[in-house]
């Protein structure tokens, strides 16, 4: 594999990435209708997902792991058409700036940048909605709020996958 | 005779790796689509032996495509390109009619393996 090749690669995919990125992050400053909101959400989640899976190709653990991280981060908030509220817009600005910092990195040295773990603890939170959007405080608030999450990766899962196992062997 | 794959998947980084693997393993690359709109398009005017489809693209996502291509034609050969995580995806494709999945990040070999073994399945009906 021409390791510089993809090196250069992943450098100008990943800058055109934040960049676009950015412009999603604005759009949901700047008090955006439901649409333009969940345009932007999904941008962001395939933005985040598109550099996980670069970096991961060349082995830049922290970087796909910081991405990773952002990914699963903005999955509850896909297609719920929810405003993310000023300290989660924050955060995400927060790991934008990391991963442009990371992929400087890259480009300057040509090696894996150091793990953010500041920001991976801070992605540990879920996000919050802007205080209009926010459903009556109750016990049952998260589980409405993230069902997406929930059935993903908790509900059936094990059983699942042991059948899509099932399917492909069974040819 | 040389088999050809439609590649379709948003980055320009993973199409490049699938390009550069398949061409080293072998297949003729029939067309690259960026989207699922553009992936059903392509595989239309191409017919290719076998499409390799993201999972997460914008506009149409990879099982979207899948499924109006197995509409289309239930013969098809596709084979889904997926990252961990999901795995609940991969299932609903696998029941779609897709062949088979990759896991990113890619590796060579398994890449060649998989396609190999999905255009061997096609043929033998």
């Amino acid at each position: 594999m021409d390791l510089e090749k993809y090196r250069r690669l992943f450098v100008d995919e990943a800058n055109d990435h934040l960049v676009e990125m950015s412009r999603a992050l604005t759009a949901l400053e700047g008090g955006a209708s439901r649409q333009d909101i969940d345009e932007a959400i999904d941008t962001l989640f395939r933005m985040a997902h598109s550099i996980k899976g670069m970096a991961a190709s060349l082995d830049y653990g922290s970087v796909s792991s910081l991405a990773h991280r952002l990914e699963d981060w903005m999955e509850p908030l896909r297609g719920s058409g929810g405003q993310p509220d000023d300290a989660s817009l924050g955060l995400i600005s927060k790991v934008l700036h990391g991963l442009e910092q990371m992929v400087a990195t890259v480009d300057s040295t040509g090696e894996a940048p150091d793990p953010r773990a500041d920001l991976v603890e801070l992605l540990a939170e879920p996000p919050t909605l802007a205080p209009e959007q926010r459903a009556p405080e109750g016990p049952e608030k998260k589980a409405r709020t993230y069902p997406r999450l929930l059935s993903r990766d908790r509900c059936g899962y094990g059983q699942k996958w042991s059948t899509a196992f099932s399917l492909r062997w069974a040819n | 005779m040389s088999r050809s794959v439609l590649i379709s998947d948003d980055a320009a980084f993973m199409r490049e790796m699938l390009r550069d693997i398949l061409t080293e393993g072998g297949f003729d690359i029939a067309a690259e689509a960026i989207d699922g709109n553009e992936a059903i398009e392509l595989f239309q005017e191409h017919s290719p032996d076998l499409v390799m489809l993201d999972i997460v693209m914008p506009r149409k996502s990879g099982l979207e495509a899948l499924r109006e291509i197995m509409a289309m034609s239930p013969s098809a050969c596709v084979v889904m390109c997926s990252a961990l995580g999901q795995e609940t995806l991969v299932m609903d494709a696998l029941e779609a009619g897709a062949r088979d999945f990759i896991v990113k990040p890619f590796k060579p070999d398994k890449v060649l393996e998989v396609v190999g073994k999905a255009l061997e399945k096609s043929q033998g009906g």
